[in-house]
């Protein structure tokens, strides 16, 4: 008790008990989803559910992978996911410096409709955007699916960068250029490396949102064989009956790749979301 | 950077080229559509044997039920191999049903139909619709759909991208009749209509209006009530005749938290709708006249304060509800009787479907009943499911050749044989077939057909139906009635403001 009474260690205890809590609170529905992916079907639905596995099976895997055929849906996510990130860092880097770095008429105003076009909500756009992608026959195409992504993950990457790129010192870009460097140069070879941070915080938001998008995925993409991911775990719900133990094995796998992006890029992730917070 | 590394090609630019070019070879490979679509997206999430058109459904490879009583799927088992191979072979098109020649393009022609929960259900249906769509040379794509899809359509109606062809079942044909998008399909219906006695009573009030037909009926999707046998014969109790004794019976059979009696859907959902009605009718109340009307004008009406006041009974007083099912969705009901949580239950009979393939000692020990009788009679409940033309259909006489050769009795009557009870048909003489006479179950199954009334009841799905079944006024009611423990009274004057509003916006239906 003694040592409780210690400066900060009440605290501390304090911190610990509600860390654990918050943990907890993120964890379990994860680990009941991987619990309930390896239950019979039979057992799922028992009235005395258990948080401790009874009995294991691989069924639901099966059924995911072989029956509903859910690696081609992996992979149509997959393309689109990495296409939109690459995009996204590329389109999203060029206009962060040419509004951060470059003086032109109605800078300030572009920037701003940035924000206001990330804050359209996806409901209200995805029959004026389907509608487009049926004039332009880019409907039923993982192409028109990538270009409907982006009209949401270039504002917030532009955005995000360029806050970041005006905490790159204008000193470098002049020492460059002084020595003959294009701002094509200066942007790729200077300002994006020293903004590695940003760019992995971008590409993992790109990705992250890509993978998981539902909506214009399914109203885009009408083709079975198109489906992506999120479309594909909603096709275990049949009529009013759902396929919980597929849909949970299913629901895992999808879950891995952000989920690695992010253990693989969380040296980045706190620097570059705190980038621009303070002048440089 | 000096001239030679300029020149030079390092180990990271050569890795980024060649990652780069892998994934862009790919990317184009998959933007191009080009994939080759492979069976397994085709298929629904239960594991299930390819379509055989003459293969009985997986369900049906159970044994009947305790007492002596097989259900549908496991009695069609012993349904006679000639009833089931009487039928012309699938594709055979009959004359009135061939595409008009030259009238319009063949195709392509595509459908949307809802994935079953009985995968074979639409695998059938489409072995069906290919084969004959190939043999008059129409390009033809069935797309089965499952999950929520709504959006989907939504957005291709609005572009004017519709399917061609929609399976449709309770109030939407009359929803799309009442938008302009469901073409007249009663040239096709016309030759059908009159074969094997004609369709019943209830299927024109769903696919047809003021005479003309907007969807092309091929199923009707019986509703009985779920019952846990075993559980009656281990009490020595039988499946009572009227309400007051179900309630005896439900406080005998149930050991709650782990056991309730009665799975009665109470939340904001569709199955809400349908157990109330089916309540309501055995009272003698209905949710529309005969003229398409609402069906209760005061908050005093007799048969309605019953089915209120029993529903509160049932859920304060005895007790036999589960106390979750004012927030269940449509899937709480299954779940419920699927775990083991609930004696008896109404739902389509995908319940039992799924009990065969996972718990096949509970399929056992289930069996099918019509709700509990009431002041008003005995009724069972009924959709109907049909095929809807959209008007936008660029190949409308392809289209309407292939539902009108999948409804005519040479297709269908095999269609129904081979679905073993998964569907009523829609023809009244079809009944008569071996398949309903092979097992004593099959009367009370068979008797919804012929006491079943839609959810409309008494009337077509009209626009104003359409909106307070989907916005979910009865959930409404429930709620009020059991969450904010209003009065029965007072519960259906909210109701009934909130029902005449609706209808006022519709005078013309």
């Amino acid at each position: 008790m003694r040592w409780l009474a210690r400066r900060n260690h009440g605290w501390m205890v304090l911190g610990y008990v509600l860390m654990t809590v918050f943990t907890l609170w993120a964890v379990i529905p994860f680990y009941w989803m991987l619990m309930t992916s390896f239950k019979p079907e039979s057992h799922i639905l028992d009235p005395d559910p258990s948080i401790l596995p009874t009995s294991f099976t691989l069924a639901n895997y099966v059924r995911a992978f072989v029956t509903v055929g859910y690696p081609l849906f992996l992979r149509n996510s997959t393309v689109v996911a990495v296409a939109v990130t690459l995009a996204s860092i590329v389109i999203g880097s060029m206009a962060a410096y040419a509004i951060s770095r470059l003086r032109f008429s109605g800078r300030r105003v572009l920037a701003r409709m940035l924000v206001y076009s990330y804050l359209a909500p996806g409901s209200v756009l995805f029959i004026p955007l389907f509608a487009m992608m049926v004039y332009l026959h880019l409907n039923n195409n993982l192409f028109g699916l990538m270009l409907a992504y982006l009209t949401f993950t270039v504002p917030f990457c532009t955005w995000m960068l360029i806050g970041y790129f005006r905490t790159v010192p204008f000193e470098l870009e002049e020492a460059a250029l002084v020595d003959g460097a294009t701002k094509w140069t200066v942007l790729w070879r200077i300002i994006v490396p020293l903004s590695a941070p940003a760019m992995v915080v971008v590409a993992i938001f790109s990705f992250t949102l890509s993978w998981n998008e539902f909506l214009y995925a399914l109203v885009l993409v009408q083709r079975k064989d198109l489906m992506t991911a999120p479309v594909g775990i909603n096709s275990f719900m049949v009529s009013d009956q759902t396929f919980w133990g597929a849909m949970m094995a299913a629901s895992t796998i999808m879950s891995l790749p952000p989920l690695l992006l992010y253990l693989l890029g969380q040296r980045w992730v706190v620097a570059g979301w705190t980038a621009g917070s303070v002048k440089a | 950077m000096s001239e030679r590394a300029r020149s030079t090609t390092s180990r990271r630019r050569f890795l980024v080229l060649g990652v780069g070019t892998a994934f862009g070879a790919l990317a184009l490979a998959a933007c191009g559509g080009a994939a080759t679509p492979t069976a397994a997206p085709t298929s629904a999430p239960a594991s299930a044997p390819p379509p055989k058109p003459t293969t009985a459904p997986a369900a049906a490879a159970t044994t009947a039920p305790s007492g002596g009583a097989a259900t549908p799927a496991a009695a069609a088992t012993t349904a006679p191999a000639a009833a089931a191979t009487s039928a012309p072979a699938a594709g055979a098109a009959p004359a009135a049903t061939k595409p008009a020649a030259g009238a319009s393009p063949k195709g392509p022609v595509t459908a949307f139909v809802d994935t079953d929960y009985l995968p074979e259900t639409t695998q059938l249906m489409k072995a069906i619709m290919d084969d004959y769509a190939k043999k008059n040379g129409i390009e033809f794509n069935f797309e089965e759909k499952s999950g929520n899809w709504q959006d989907q359509l939504k957005a291709a109606v609005q572009a004017g991208t519709p399917p061609d062809l929609m399976r449709i079942f309770d109030y939407q044909a009359q929803y799309w009749r009442g938008q302009n998008q469901a073409a007249d399909v009663s040239d096709v219906v016309a030759p059908l209509k009159t074969q094997q006695g004609g369709f019943f009573d209830y299927v024109e009030k769903v696919c047809g209006w003021q005479g003309k037909w907007y969807a092309v009926p091929y199923a009707v999707n019986a509703w009985p009530m779920h019952v846990r046998q075993d559980l009656l014969d281990q009490k020595g109790l039988k499946w009572p005749a009227g309400w007051d004794e179900f309630r005896t019976t439900a406080k005998q059979i149930q050991n709650p938290p782990n056991l309730y009696a009665f799975g009665y859907t109470l939340g904001r959902t569709n199955d809400t709708n349908n157990h109330f009605l089916a309540l309501l009718w055995t009272f003698g109340g209905q949710l529309q006249d005969e003229n398409g009307k609402l069906g209760v004008t005061s908050a005093s009406d007799k048969a309605w304060i019953q089915a209120l006041t029993l529903t509160k009974q049932m859920f304060e007083e005895d007790k036999i509800i589960p106390p979750g099912a004012v927030s269940w969705d449509d899937g709480g009901n299954n779940n419920a009787y699927q775990g083991g949580q609930v004696w008896a239950t109404s739902n389509p009979t995908s319940i039992y479907g799924w009990l065969v393939k996972n718990k096949p000692e509970l399929a056992k020990g289930t069996k099918f009943y019509p709700y509990p009788k009431g002041p008003a009679g005995e009724f069972g409940q009924v959709d109907v499911w049909g095929m809807m033309l959209f008007k936008a259909s660029k190949a409308p006489d392809a289209a309407k050749a292939i539902i009108g050769n999948f409804a005519d009795p040479a297709q269908y009557t095999k269609y129904i044989d081979d679905m073993k009870g998964r569907f009523l048909p829609v023809y009244k003489n079809l009944l008569d077939r071996p398949l309903w006479k092979s097992d004593p179950l099959f009367e009370q199954y068979t008797t919804i057909a012929k006491n079943g009334r839609i959810m409309a009841y008494n009337a077509s799905p009209t626009a104003p139906y359409g909106d307070i079944t989907t916005t979910f006024v009865i959930g409404d009611m429930m709620q009020d009635l059991l969450v904010k423990k209003q009065q029965p009274e007072q519960a259906l004057q909210t109701f009934i403001t909130k029902a005449k509003a609706i209808y006022d916006k519709y005078p013309n239906l």
